[in-house]
């Protein structure tokens, strides 16, 4: 950050076309026109109600995420779109990006977000494999993703982020380092690399932790399929900035990007979190209250979910998210923003405790490589 | 005017644990009419939480009832509360004394316990009638003959009389008061007399110092009078005194033959032992009353303050722990794993885990309990005796000539189909079979000799586990013996954690070393780099395991910016991690400390 009058815009679509079995994000199975049409109504509403809470605000990057956003259509995308230039100061170069599902994304419709001015996309491949893709319970295939891919570049994105995602039970390390050569090949400009997590309630914890009848890859099978196809990116010119983002240089994303540098967001839609004005808060995340709320006008934040931190919970926080990043954590920008010396504030034996996992160097605090496997342990720390 | 005495019934109930002494107690203080069925607490005499929850009595607690007979005469009854646990045998027999007789409650679906069988030989030995009765009649599975010829042939006494009562539903109560009435002695004793009374309970009262229950033999003891506590020799003012029912109703005097409580600006529960006998200071009786003893405590461990709590607010809780038990006592120690803490002694396993769970419930503390020991007799090479409980303590090898260590009579009773097994548990903890006996066809008391570390680690767990809960156990002190004890310790990433150490039996070592480590292993979380865990006697490692290095803890997705939901899984993780104790370069979770306490059915 730090003062700006910038900030990123994130708008959630919590539909899908089914539920897959390691999602515990906030989606529902859901396609019915009537419903995502509601939905979308009650976001433009919301867009309104909130955009007159910060007029001076300039949107720099706007986030259109589920759930999946490509199962909206063209028609109400464009609705959305529109709401936002009206409502909001939206500037001229933004990046502004839609999560789409293989399955869901004709290059029809992905010309018509084209000319809403959407300029990135960002597409759920998760894997080149189909017994993997089918394990997982995605809606689509291996043909599914080739075809989305090439559509998406004929219907004119040149920022294109493919997400992939490994640790999947069933996966062998020859699939995950094909899943990274077939990606190298399709040339996009941005790469996203999720380790995947068993969470408690998903179909796939059940699976492994209850029924036994899946297991996980061994934690050294994790960190080999991280560290393998980070040294491939790296190969192909790929630069990861972040603990599980690569792009080609100068395709680093910039709303991604806002979320580990302190920088502000709102949120819109159902459950969406947003950080503004020094306060942390976040949308209900109950479909009948959140579209109830928006009926009368209100703004759908229940009381107990507005979080305004201490100062030192908020640098812990820029800490942790500052750590996500390859280039660290700047020790001059922490003090210009806090007024305190960040080893004043904390411990600086930290240092020692993590050799060879922290990096401290220039006036930077970084992990190394061996650093991001551990790196909840490590940001722990700052918490 | 008739004399009070013949109105006066003072009796106990024994029972063993589950047999339904409590609810039998809440039902005769009911019909006695003392307190409403609606102010009624779910079995009024166990006031703790802690005895409650557990289904035991730890603390005594005396009430004083009146009872409306048929025979038209109305009758004080005093129905003095024992200890349910085979740790606080002592308190049991000196509640007893107070009493001319004991309602000896089985349940009828059940028989006769190894508990009921020492309790009833506690009762025998003051001499006391005993009235058996049968509870949970009510039961389809209750079989009140046999369980009556079983009492008479077990315990010898004429049982076919006995009232068939279920506490539970108020069956048959009526008819065992009026039992009470005929069948238990009016007590005895001058009340012009010298004074002579009993110290059967105490305990600690912010306002009035130690207040005594006693039962007076001889005499009469009122306000203002000064007496003496013959075994400590200390005397006191007395500054009240009164009767229970239930709350303190102070009262003129009490007389002999009577029960009650006295006050008399006394500090320290450990000044007025159960047992004493109080008499008057300007006259006093020649005689004690016999039987008194002064508590040992017979096992032994380290509470240490848990990470983030202070030294001083365990001392605080431990000093207002004793004060209101004499058989608790604590020194400060120092371990180089823990820092700052107290070694602590206790009547039995169970105590220990009481004064635990009150420290942490009552005082909301964070403690540390390290291996509980029992007392060794160390015979040096220069022929001088060391006793020694805490496995730091021991002295250096070349000194020791010979260890010697407690054994114990232990008496344990289980219907027939599980004696095998329970001889395998008690071969393998070194127990000696001296003789088994059939109570009846189907249930046996094995006589076992035992040494008491093997009896206080897990053998009560192991027991109930065996045995589906059907097994009881009973056990007192026996003699020292010499042994092959070894001190066992762990080493973690190569460096000793004495918290850890402990005394074992040479022929236990192993498999003792190879659990803990195991234990230890499934405890310990990974770290950056591998962790052995090691047990050693001596220089020799006797069992290893390692805890693998840490290779993944990321959550990568960080989802729609939802920096709440991971600063709270951080701090989480954090929170985790101030529970740990820190050893070198090692993180043990507090738990683990415990953990390699319990009894395990699988290893």
């Amino acid at each position: 950050m730090t003062i700006t009058n910038k900030i990123g815009l994130y708008l959630h679509i919590p539909f899908c076309l089914r539920k897959c079995r390691y999602c515990d994000f906030l989606s529902f199975a859901c396609a019915d026109e009537n419903i995502l049409s509601e939905y979308t109504e009650a976001l433009i509403r919301e867009i309104k109600i909130k955009s007159t809470e910060w007029p001076y605000k300039i949107a720099d990057s706007i986030y259109i995420g589920g759930g999946t956003p490509s199962l909206l259509s063209e028609k109400n995308i464009a609705r959305i779109m529109g709401s936002l230039y009206d409502n909001f100061n939206v500037d001229r170069n933004s990046e502004i990006t839609i999560e789409c599902n293989p399955a869901t994304a004709s290059e029809e419709k992905l010309r018509a977000f084209r000319e809403t001015g959407i300029n990135r996309i960002s597409i759920g491949i998760q894997s080149w494999d189909n017994s993997v893709l089918r394990l997982m319970g995605r809606a689509h295939d291996k043909n599914d993703a080739f075809t989305a891919v090439r559509s998406a570049k004929k219907a004119g994105f040149k920022n294109i982020n493919l997400d992939l995602m490994f640790g999947i039970p069933g996966q062998t390390m020859k699939m995950w380092r094909d899943s990274i050569r077939q990606c190298i090949f399709l040339r996009p400009q941005h790469i996203s690399l999720y380790s995947l997590q068993l969470e408690e309630g998903t179909q796939f914890y059940k699976m492994v932790y209850e029924d036994h009848i899946l297991s996980e890859p061994s934690e050294l099978v994790d960190r080999k399929m991280y560290h393998d196809a980070l040294i491939m990116l790296e190969d192909a010119g790929y630069n990861q900035y972040e603990i599980s983002n690569a792009a080609l240089p100068g395709f680093e994303s910039k709303h991604n990007l806002k979320y580990w540098s302190y920088e502000e967001y709102m949120g819109l839609g159902l459950g969406a979190s947003s950080f503004i004005g020094g306060v942390r808060y976040k949308n209900c995340s109950n479909m009948i209250d959140y579209l109830n709320h928006i009926k009368e006008g209100k703004s759908p934040v229940n009381p107990e979910d507005i979080e305004k931190y201490t100062k030192r919970e908020e640098m812990g926080i820029y800490t942790f998210t500052a750590l996500r990043k390859k280039e660290g954590l700047d020790l001059g920008e922490f003090e210009d923003i806090f007024g305190r010396e960040f080893f004043k504030v904390y411990d600086p034996t930290v240092i020692n405790t993590y050799f060879g996992y922290l990096d401290y160097e220039d006036n930077r605090l970084k992990l190394t490589d061996k650093g991001r496997d551990i790196s909840n342990r490590i940001m722990a720390e700052f918490v | 005017m008739k004399d009070y005495r013949q109105f006066i019934r003072n009796f106990s109930i024994i029972a063993h644990i589950d047999h339904g002494k409590s609810t039998l107690a809440d039902r005769i203080i009911e019909k006695t009419g003392l307190v409403s069925k609606r102010d009624m607490r779910e079995q009024f005499l166990d006031n703790m939480d802690l005895e409650r929850e557990r289904g035991i009595t730890i603390k005594l607690q005396t009430t004083r009832l009146v009872f409306n007979s048929k025979d038209g005469n109305e009758y004080v009854f005093n129905l003095i509360d024992t200890p349910g646990h085979v740790d606080f045998t002592y308190e049991v027999s000196r509640s007893l004394a107070a009493c001319e007789g004991a309602v000896l409650v089985v349940d009828a679906t059940q028989g006769v316990e190894a508990q009921t069988l020492a309790n009833v030989y506690l009762a025998m030995d003051e001499d006391l009638e005993i009235l058996p009765v049968l509870n949970k009649i009510d039961l389809a599975s209750a079989r009140p003959d046999e369980v009556k010829e079983e009492i008479e042939d077990v315990i010898g006494v004429e049982a076919s009389e006995a009232p068939l009562i279920s506490a539970k539903e108020g069956i048959g109560i009526e008819e065992l008061l009026e039992k009470i009435v005929t069948d238990i002695p009016a007590p005895e004793g001058d009340d012009k007399g010298k004074l002579k009374a009993l110290i059967f309970d105490s305990y600690y009262d912010n306002y009035k110092g130690v207040v005594i229950y006693t039962r007076v033999f001889e005499g009469t003891v009122k306000e203002g009078d000064v007496i003496r506590l013959m075994n400590s020799g200390k005397n006191y003012e007395v500054t009240e005194v009164g009767t229970y029912s239930p709350g303190p109703v102070e009262c003129e005097r009490l007389r002999a033959g009577e029960v009650g409580y006295i006050c008399a600006s006394i500090k320290q529960v450990a000044d007025a032992r159960v047992g004493d006998t109080i008499t008057l200071a300007s006259d006093p009786t020649e005689e004690p009353l016999p039987g008194y003893k002064k508590v040992q405590s017979m096992v032994y461990c380290g509470i240490y303050p848990a990470e983030g709590e202070k030294y001083e607010n365990v001392k605080d809780a431990l000093e207002k722990l004793q004060v209101n038990d004499a058989a608790f006592h604590f020194e400060p120690e120092t371990s180089t794993a823990l820092g700052f803490g107290f070694r602590c002694g206790f009547l039995g396993l169970l105590h220990m885990e009481i004064i635990v769970e009150r420290l942490e419930r009552e005082f909301d503390l964070g403690v540390i309990t390290t291996s509980p020991s029992v007392i060794y007799k160390v015979v040096k090479t220069d022929g001088t005796i060391e006793m020694v409980q805490n496995p730091s303590n021991l002295p250096d090898p070349m000194e020791i000539d010979h260890i010697e260590e407690p054994m114990v009579k232990a008496d344990i009773m289980v219907p027939k189909e599980y004696v095998g097994s329970i001889m395998e548990i008690c071969q393998d903890r070194r127990g000696k079979l001296k003789n088994m006996e059939y109570i009846t066809e189907t249930r046996v008391n094995l006589h076992y000799d035992m040494p008491l570390n093997e009896v206080i680690y897990d053998f009560f767990d192991a027991l109930k586990s065996k045995t589906k809960g059907y097994g009881s156990l009973d056990y007192e002190f026996s003699r020292y013996e010499p042994s092959k004890v070894v001190k066992l310790d762990i080493l973690l990433n190569k460096d000793m954690v004495d918290a850890f150490s402990m005394i074992v039996h040479e022929s236990k070592a192993y498999a003792r070393g190879r659990f803990v480590c195991s234990k230890l292993k499934e405890i310990i979380p990974k770290h950056q780099f591998e962790v052995p865990i090691q047990a050693s006697i001596g220089q020799k490692i006797i069992a290893r395991e390692t805890v693998r290095a840490y290779r993944k803890d990321v959550i990568a997705k960080c989802y729609g910016g939802d920096i709440s939901r991971k600063k709270k899984l951080l701090e989480k993780q954090k929170e985790g991690k101030k529970r740990m104790r820190q050893f070198g370069t090692v993180e043990v979770p507090q738990e683990a400390f415990t953990a390699v306490l319990k009894y395990d059915d699988n290893k």
